[in-house]
């Protein structure tokens, strides 16, 4: 059914699928004596139509380049006309390359123009002689099989599933590296699955999914250590969180929108698992909840996967081949597909107003669901908005940008509005992702280098801080059995190491200089004055609230008099398997804070080469 | 602890200093190549050295026998020899002739933007390194003894410390506009750190989360202006900046929203007003801490950047007069609060906010006269310039001074309250002597270092004057500020060791029945005082500074003097900024005569009013000032803050509770209760659609017939009715 209607849908599309038709004034109004534009930039099959103003005779002439002024046999609209119509012959339109074009009659008078015909950028593909990638979707399947393997055992699942995660790091940091700057796609993998449909499993990442892919990576092991002491079905759990980092580096690395689609919606399934089994009080409506409504949004998403699948003659969805046939595409139907696909997006990133599924997930979540849910999984909306979204339908997201905006400023102030309501220190966490993820899609409502680089490394530098939130809450859970802020108190006099971890993590979120948040939070700011000018006061004042929130909750928390409303005899220092995994985020987000060129380096490189897609640079 | 004890870690301490110093200088010798020119090279060291001690603390520090004092007092000695160092090259052999010199590196970039970080020095960060340097490790040797009660806690605080010193040293060395802004982020943790050091206080814990949110405020604005700094020049290094003035005239309007902007971090770090009220509040931390962050440096760190952006604010002449109406505003205001404080911290730290309006006032005026200058086609070297970085060292100096003497004040009597202090003079001769010459240097009494700078700052707003109007009525300000500095400094004085040794005060206490009455009783309990002089860890620190708040002031003689080395833009070759013909114009100008006569008169109703007699009681008491309606209310209204740190903790808590549990609910009701709207109404309609799933191919095929038409009826009827089209 979803099928017909997508076909449907596509069919009525299809029309308006040709070149595009562009027009140049010969003679404005004000000044009679130039072609409007003066410069012209097309895609090869483009249509120039000349359209004369009343006024003054004129006619267009080919020379030779820009120097010159003298008709060299080339085409010509014939003697001087004042007023009417003339079509640019098809074929001088077909390849790339530059015509000249002057006024006879006043060429002397600088009367020129150009026509610049440019088809879409190459993209450097390199594949690969070590199928790195599929080991990334192969391992911790092995890992998952291996562990259920075990599942009487109480130590064999934990120890399996640790060193499958640990030994998948090593691979996403080789990965990592071998990306490197270069710009294009590394690494790339191709096996066919269904060529008849063009549905292939096409690998390949660049400096856009080679960080997610270390976030996942780096999430992984850290997820596993922290729920080392879970005592409910350990080996289900593992193997859930296994198979779910399998299904992230497939989002990650996979460049067919088919094949995207499938590990999109396999990562719903371990995590529903995660909320439904291991959940709080309230984890039925919780999970139901979050999968109807992502699965909702991504089959939204889905009818634009398929819109843009058959537009381009339904040959393949490779990203790659379908981005390349962006000038083709109308711009009405780049604004109906990025609507599909925006929609399908703004519910994973999650954006106001349709972030309401996460607080209730994140609530009843156990900790370790909710690490790889904020750490990872909300980092597939932007992701996709940037991969699968942006240089198919550059003109749609165009269109879209007001609306982008608009919400992602909500987001940031409304989202860090609400932390500040929120007693529940894991709500407010929650809320506080939303208020994060704003200014990532604020960066890439900007369209620029440094805004996209800003929004990636935001989703970088959240999906390592966000984690160590919500670490700090599953701590005080087990510590004194609650996590609702008015109740706490005076922690920090029973844990003083605990209590600086905490303090520096909060730190980290509410980002503070020299850590990773503060480089995403700069590169986003500027990157939105130079594309909106002072609107960026709305945001940046969400600053202060931001620092509220963390502040105001660690005040509550953490310090002052030991509260009487909970037991404070078992409050000592958090345990080693608590402990490593907070510590190690901290120095990922001070070394990634002191050196973010490692990071943003590729980014740059890759949001780059997407701009230069768009044809926005 | 036996007396013996003490001698003896006394001179383990000493031996320690000398040796680690010692080894400082060595080391600085080798890593310059023998004092050769080419001191950018180590520069970069500078906030390193604090940085790795407190690396060093954390790890190690418990197993050190001053609880990581050890590694503050060689990590900050370290960046102390190679500061000052550097300032005897910079200040005293002026080996950089009023240039710069620069060190940088790209700290990441992309095809479109590149940030730069590195090291920039001149005479402006050698006069910070100088100040910083030398009052930090001053702190840092009278801390290992006031901090040793506090015990494993130590490790903590010299560690937090340690990372202060080093990021403070780091924002002075930075090259660039955002490298600044980092290390001005992480100063003001450090100070939130710090005040809340004593966290399980409720208040302390409170006074660091509002020291840490108002400076935010500020340093938001401050972001703001380095994006627009940076949207408009595409740097923000200080000499790509500064090197074109062509350019940056060119795009006035800009640069007077990034100026404004930028002072509006000032504004927050250096608590003028309006953000000045998170200040007194911060006095909750320990009072080395006031003394160092709260006083000589991190609050100074306000002051660097107005006088670093010169180069900008002289192009705006808007933002040159509201930064001098802002500080001579705040200098009023802060004094007028100073008079009626009890609590002898929050008597200096309001005098602290006070002396810094004094420095934008005039480092405002600087900016202004330059500007005004420059219209007029004629060169003027910024005398405001020089005077406000003259009163920065200075006060720097003094006010270390004041509060370490404070700090051995409350060690030894357990007490904040002047009011139950008096004839300490006798216990603590040395720490009242000190304290003695940093009243009489603040007061701005002739020849004390205090009264060259405030002399300095109020002849170049008098100067203004006579072009701008506003400026007249600042110096007024200013001049009613000088009095009323003197005279609260005098009070302080006065109420903490004058009288005798022993005394009965009367107070208001609650009496037994208090809750059902709600009466108070007046009780009075005997005051005895067991003063005792502070060891020499913390008497030798005072004694330093005591000479500096003495001396630093002649500066403006010694060599080439003052003004030929910290100046802004025409080098002051004219007599009046230079060696002994300064002397000359200052002593025979009326204006001097005018300000030395405002602050004696200013010091002699202190002491008429605040000497205790014989008996303890000040002439003035509080009952005097209860007898006039007038002067009862204005007690009042100044004694609570002019009620404007109730009104933000009112707007901050209330307004932003009210707005965020009306999102909250917003959130739960309305968008979520939209989501479970259709969510249950999808519900009822699949429930409906159920029965249609009849199995009969009519039923599916009729509806598939009909849906079809729906779409159809959508997109080629109704959609381009509305002007939409597919």
């Amino acid at each position: 059914m979803r099928y017909f209607f997508a076909l449907l849908l596509v069919i009525l599309l299809l029309p308006v699928a040709s070149g595009e038709d562009h027009t140049v004034m010969v003679g404005t109004e004000s000044d009679t004596y130039v072609f409007s534009p003066a410069v012209l930039k097309i895609s090869p099959g483009d249509n120039v139509t000349f359209l004369w103003t009343p006024g003054m005779p004129h006619n267009v002439a080919e020379v030779e380049n820009s120097e010159s002024l003298t008709y060299n046999d080339g085409f010509r609209s014939g003697e001087p006309q004042d007023g009417g119509e003339w079509a640019l012959p098809s074929n001088l339109t077909a390849e790339d390359g530059t015509l000249y074009y002057v006024c006879e009659p006043h060429a002397g008078m600088k009367m020129r123009g150009e026509i610049i015909i440019q088809s879409a950028p190459e993209i450097a593909m390199e594949f690969g002689d070590f199928p790195w990638l599929s080991y990334l979707l192969v391992f911790p399947l092995i890992g998952a099989l291996w562990t259920f393997g075990f599942r009487e055992n109480t130590n064999a699942p934990r120890i399996i599933a640790l060193f499958t995660t640990l030994f998948t790091l090593i691979i996403s940091i080789i990965v990592f590296v071998k990306t490197g700057n270069k710009s294009g796609y590394s690494l790339m993998e191709q096996y066919d699955w269904a060529p008849n449909f063009g549905i292939s499993l096409l690998l390949g990442v660049d400096g856009l999914s080679s960080p997610m892919v270390l976030l996942t990576g780096i999430i992984g092991p850290l997820t596993v250590i922290f729920a080392w002491h879970e005592k409910e079905k350990p080996a289900l759990f593992f193997v859930l969180l296994l198979v779910m980092q399998t299904a992230l580096f497939g989002v990650f690395i996979t460049l067919d929108y088919f094949v995207f689609y499938i590990f999109w919606e396999i990562v719903l399934i371990p995590m529903f698992f995660l909320i439904a089994i291991w959940g709080g009080d309230n984890r039925r409506y919780a999970s139901i909840k979050f999968f109807i409504y992502t699965f909702t949004a991504s089959l939204v998403m889905l009818i634009g996967f398929m819109a843009l699948y058959f537009e381009t003659g339904g040959e393949t969805f490779s990203m790659i081949e379908i981005a390349k046939q962006n000038g083709n595409f109308s711009e009405d139907f780049q604004k109906w597909v990025f609507a599909a696909l925006f929609i399908g997006f703004a519910v994973k990133i999650p954006s106001v107003p349709w972030h309401t599924w996460l607080p209730d997930a994140h609530v009843e979540a156990p900790t370790a669901g909710s690490i790889l849910l904020a750490g990872v999984m909300l980092k597939m909306g932007l992701y996709g908005l940037i991969r699968a979204a942006l240089p198919v339908v550059p003109l749609g997201a165009e269109y879209f940008v007001p609306v982008m905006v608009v919400l992602a400023i909500v987001s940031i102030l409304y989202g860090a509005a609400l932390s500040l309501g929120q007693t529940d220190l894991k709500k407010l966490v929650a809320y506080s992702s939303v208020s994060h993820m704003g200014v990532a899609l604020l960066g890439v409502a900007t369209m620029t280098e440094l805004g996209l680089a800003g929004a990636v490394f935001m989703m970088f530098a959240h999906g390592i801080l966000s984690p160590a939130m919500f670490m700090v809450a599953g701590v005080l859970l087990h510590q004194v059995g609650t996590r609702d802020i008015p109740k706490l108190g005076g922690l920090a006099k029973h844990q003083p190491n605990t209590a600086g971890i905490f303090v520096v993590i909060f730190l980290g979120s509410l980002g503070l200089p020299g850590m990773a948040v503060f480089v995403a939070e700069l590169a986003v700011f500027i990157a939105f004055f130079q594309s909106h000018g002072y609107w960026l006061l709305l945001p940046i004042f969400g600053m202060v609230l931001t620092a509220g929130y963390h502040l105001w909750a660690l005040q509550r928390a953490v310090f002052g008099v030991d509260s009487e409303q909970i037991d404070m005899s078992d409050v000592h220092e958090a345990p080693w398997y608590e402990m490593y995994p907070m510590f190690s985020i901290i120095l990922l987000a001070v070394f990634f804070g002191i050196f973010p060129h490692y990071l943003m380096d590729p980014i740059s490189v890759a949001c780059y080469d997407i701009l230069n897609f768009m044809g926005a640079i | 602890m036996s007396n013996n004890d003490n001698q003896n870690s006394e001179s383990d301490l000493l031996r320690f200093i000398s040796l680690s110093l010692a080894a400082s200088l060595i080391l600085f010798y080798f890593s310059t190549d023998g004092l050769a020119d080419d001191f950018v090279s180590v520069a970069w060291m500078i906030p390193v050295f604090p940085i790795v001690s407190f690396v060093a603390i954390l790890l190690f520090g418990h197993m050190d026998s001053r609880k990581g004092g050890s590694f503050a007092l060689a990590g900050i000695g370290l960046s102390a020899v190679f500061s000052l160092a550097i300032a005897y090259d910079v200040l005293i052999q002026n080996s950089l002739h009023g240039e710069y010199v620069e060190s940088t590196r790209t700290w990441f970039s992309g095809a479109t933007y590149s940030f730069d970080f590195g090291t920039y020095v001149d005479a402006l960060a050698a006069l910070l390194l100088l100040v910083v340097g030398l009052v930090s490790y001053l702190v840092i040797v009278f801390s290992t003894s006031y901090m040793e009660e506090e015990g494993d806690r130590q490790v903590r605080y010299f560690a937090e410390i340690s990372l202060f010193v080093g990021v403070m040293l780091g924002l002075v060395v930075a090259n660039s506009f955002l490298l600044m802004f980092i290390f001005w982020e992480l100063v003001g943790v450090c100070s939130y750190l710090l005040i809340g050091f004593w966290y399980e206080k409720p208040s302390a814990a409170s006074a660091a989360k509002k020291a840490f949110l108002v400076t935010r405020v500020g340093d938001v604005f401050l972001l703001m202006g380095l994006v627009i700094l940076y949207s408009t020049f595409g740097t923000l290094r200080y000499s790509e900046l500064f090197d074109n003035p062509e350019d940056l005239a060119a795009n006035a309007t800009e640069l007077k929203w990034a100026t404004l902007c930028i002072f509006g971090g000032a504004v927050g770090k250096s608590a003028q007003f309006p953000l000045h009220v998170w200040l007194p509040d911060a006095m909750e931390g320990p009072t080395t801490v006031s003394a160092l962050i709260h006083a000589a440096t991190m609050v100074k760190a306000g002051v660097f950047l107005v006088a670093r952006a010169y180069p900008l604010i002289v192009h705006s002449p808007d933002t040159a007069i509201y930064i001098a109406v802002t500080g001579g505003v705040t200098a009023f205001i802060a004094a007028s609060m100073a008079m009626v404080m009890y609590d002898i911290k929050r008597v200096l730290a309001y005098s602290t906010i006070s002396q810094l309006g004094y420095m934008f006032l005039a480092l405002g005026t600087g900016a202004w006269a330059v500007w005004h200058a420059a219209e007029n086609g004629i060169e003027d070297h910024a005398q405001g310039y020089t005077a406000g970085l003259f009163h920065l060292m200075n006060h720097a100096f003094f006010k270390a001074l004041l509060f370490l003497g404070s700090g051995a004040v409350i060690h030894s009597v357990h007490t904040q309250d002047m009011r139950e202090m008096g004839g300490l003079r006798k216990g603590m001769p040395i720490t009242s002597a000190a304290m003695g010459l940093g009243v009489l240097s603040i007061a701005g009494v002739p020849f004390f270092s205090g009264f060259w700078s405030k002399d300095e700052i109020l002849e170049a707003v008098h100067h203004n004057s006579e072009a701008e109007g506003i400026f007249g009525i600042l110096w007024w300000l200013a001049l009613l500020t000088a009095a009323m500095t003197a005279f609260y400094m005098t009070r302080l004085w006065m109420m903490t060791f004058s009288g005798p040794e022993n005394r009965v005060v009367e107070e208001m206490v609650e009496s037994k029945d208090h809750a059902e009455t709600g009466n108070w009783e007046l009780k009075s309990k005997t005051i005895k005082s067991h003063a005792h002089e502070a060891p020499l860890a913390m008497t030798a620190p005072l004694m330093i500074l005591a000479s500096l708040a003495v001396f630093s002031g002649f500066s403006l003689f010694l060599g080439e003097g003052f003004g030929s080395r910290v100046y802004y833009g025409h080098h002051a070759d004219s007599e009046s900024m230079i060696q002994w013909s300064i002397l000359d114009h200052i002593l025979t100008s009326s204006l001097t005569y005018l300000s030395v006569i405002v602050g004696l008169s200013g010091v002699t109703l202190g002491y008429l009013f605040y000497k205790r007699d014989s008996e303890g009681q000040t002439t003035f008491s509080p009952a005097f000032v209860e007898s006039f309606a007038v002067t009862s209310y204005l007690h009042v209204f100044l004694s609570n803050r002019l009620y404007m740190s109730k009104f933000f903790d009112w707007f901050g808590m209330r307004t932003w509770d009210t707005v965020a549990r009306a999102c909250d609910w917003f959130d739960i009701y309305i968008i979520d209760g939209i989501v479970n709207g259709v969510a249950s109404a999808s519900q009822f309609f699949s429930s409906q659609v159920r029965k249609l799933n009849s199995g009969f191919t009519g039923h599916y095929a009729s509806l598939t017939v009909g849906g079809l038409g729906a779409l159809v009826v959508i997109t080629r009827i109704i959609m381009p009715f509305m002007g939409w089209s597919l």
